[in-house]
């Protein structure tokens, strides 16, 4: 997903760049998860688990994310 | 009669800016704000967002800070910062972008990926801002409140030109005095209204308050008075705290209700009283009676319209209004422009608020005090964790933290205050001996102790007849 410019600040490593762009997709898979959590009455029963799955594993993701992104700062220093 | 419904003004729709060129993020994010009741406004540049912004007012704007023409930042010459719940979020969490944001007193700061909890909170927090400034949040003779309290307001309406007693029952600091003047002011009569707190009277001056005295009548009756049922001719008494009065005035207060006359301590006339009364109590009124602090027939007089008044938890929506309705006055009356810090609402609809609208505007009194700039906070575990959160003539609540040799202090004072500094029945009712009162009354007034709560002060004084 290539989405938004690079900063005026200059050029992001290629790492800060993926993992800008993995805060975008994470951005984006949550909130959309959370409408489906939202309607999930319109979704036939055999469905529902699936989207519980979603929801759980974005989570997980963003978790993983923060975490990673941590990792990364402290190699920095 | 049909229920009045004149005076309810629609609330109105909350307004959301977002402004984000992901459109699988932003559609998703206006679904669940449209859900919550917003209406939405979307841009996917700081272009677009400044067009959008020209005349318009949101009540919460989300703005990302990496945007295909420049920053999110951009905005924030364009936003109304004081009326607009403002929210950056990046995906590139740099220090000097979080920085640059609290410099700029932005109201949120976000790392990517928004949390849907996160979200929600906010979308919570500018609704309750956005509803304390709606046209309903109505500030109808000092009663601010939603649509839980237009039942109330509606009630008093319709029995306020009528001539009928009002019992209000409400739990301490839901506002009972507030809708006795309510009830007044609608009434139409041309008379005073006078309020009584009957359980701040003493019993033994009660009598000659309430209905007056001859000059001569007792020792120091040094001359004629007029009681507070005469000074409420043609107006409206207010009797509060009614199941904390004597059961023999009862009975006195039952002959003038029935008679509309009032015959003065020590008088031989009766005379004539054309007087609304308007009672409350925080005791549940069937207890009372039970109990044997009401008398049943006195009641059934008082409460020909009987009026609840609900606690503050259980009205969560108009706790933001209030708190914003008490800054506005504290802004208004010193002439600042303090506003809450991001949150704040949020925290405070959390809380249970034991001593009701009461505790509310205390709190938010001490926080504007307290405050260094004009970002107010509120502090829980600091505002005076010592000091009771609710407290009347027969009950005290505690804070959670408070400390047990403060609560026995302040139990021991309220409870001497209850039994008029009697220390027998004071000793009877803590299940303590009268040489445990002595010997803790004699610690604190060595010091080990603090000072004794002040309107305990004359409880705890030696009195001789006890």
């Amino acid at each position: 997903m290539e989405k938004k410019h690079i900063s005026s600040r200059g050029a992001f490593s290629e790492v800060e760049h993926s993992i800008h762009e993995l805060r975008n997709g994470m951005n984006s898979l949550l909130m959309n998860a959370a409408v489906l959590s939202s309607r999930a009455d319109d979704f036939p029963e055999s469905l529902r688990p699936f989207l519980e799955g979603i929801s759980r594993a974005g989570q997980l993701c963003s978790k993983e994310l923060t975490h990673l992104f941590a990792l990364i700062e402290s190699r920095k220093t | 009669m049909k229920p009045s419904t004149s005076h309810a003004t629609p609330i109105r729709e909350c307004t959301l800016l977002i402004v984000d060129d992901d459109v699988g993020f932003v559609h998703a994010a206006a679904e669940i704000a449209r859900q919550n009741g917003f209406e939405i406004t979307i841009a996917a540049s700081v272009a677009q967002a400044i067009n959008r912004l020209q005349g318009a007012r949101f009540d919460l704007a989300l703005i990302d800070l990496t945007l295909p023409d420049g920053s999110g930042m951009e905005l924030l010459d364009h936003l109304d910062l004081a009326g607009t719940q403002t929210v950056l979020i990046s995906g590139q969490p740099t220090l000097e972008s979080a920085l640059q944001a609290v410099r700029l007193k932005v109201v949120d700061y976000i790392v990517k990926p928004l949390q849907i909890e996160r979200y929600t909170e906010l979308l919570a927090d500018a609704q309750r801002r956005c509803h304390a400034t709606s046209p309903a949040a109505s500030d109808w003779r000092g009663m601010v409140g939603g649509t839980a309290l237009q039942p109330v307001r509606d009630a008093i309406r319709r029995v306020a030109p009528l001539e009928v007693s009002i019992l209000i029952v409400g739990e301490s600091g839901t506002g009972k005095e507030l809708v006795a003047r309510a009830v007044h002011e609608e009434s139409g009569r041309s008379g005073a209204l006078v309020a009584v707190n009957s359980g701040a009277v003493p019993p033994e001056l009660l009598a000659s308050q309430l209905f007056g005295h001859e000059k001569g009548s007792f020792t120091g009756a040094h001359s004629r008075h007029e009681g507070f049922f005469e000074q409420a001719n043609k107006g409206t008494l207010f009797l509060d705290e009614i199941t904390e009065m004597p059961l023999h005035l009862q009975v006195h207060l039952l002959r003038v209700l029935e008679t509309k006359t009032v015959r003065r301590v020590g008088g031989q006339a009766d005379i004539p009283v054309d007087v609304r009364l308007v009672s409350a109590t925080n005791r549940l009124p069937q207890q009372a009676i039970d109990e044997g602090r009401l008398r049943e027939d006195l009641f059934y007089r008082l409460s020909e319209f009987p009026l609840s008044l609900p606690p503050l938890r259980d009205r969560p929506d108009d706790i933001a209004m209030l708190a914003e309705t008490f800054l506005a006055r504290l802004n208004q009356r010193y002439g600042t422009r303090r506003s809450f810090a991001p949150t704040v609402l949020a925290r405070l609809a959390r809380h249970r608020w034991p001593g009701n609208v009461r505790e509310l505007r205390n709190l938010i009194q001490r926080a504007y005090i307290l405050a260094d700039g004009n970002s107010i906070d509120v502090d829980f575990e600091t505002q005076h964790p010592r000091e009771p959160i609710a407290e009347d003539m027969h009950s005290i609540t505690f804070r959670i933290g408070t400390t047990l040799d403060e609560v026995e202090r302040r139990l021991l004072f309220k409870t001497l205050a209850y039994f008029d500094n009697n220390k027998l029945k004071a000793a009877e009712a803590l299940g303590i001996s009268a040489k445990t009162i002595y010997n803790r009354l004699s610690r604190y007034q060595d010091g080990e102790g603090i000072e004794p709560p002040t309107d305990a002060l004359d409880a705890g004084k030696q009195n001789p007849g006890s």
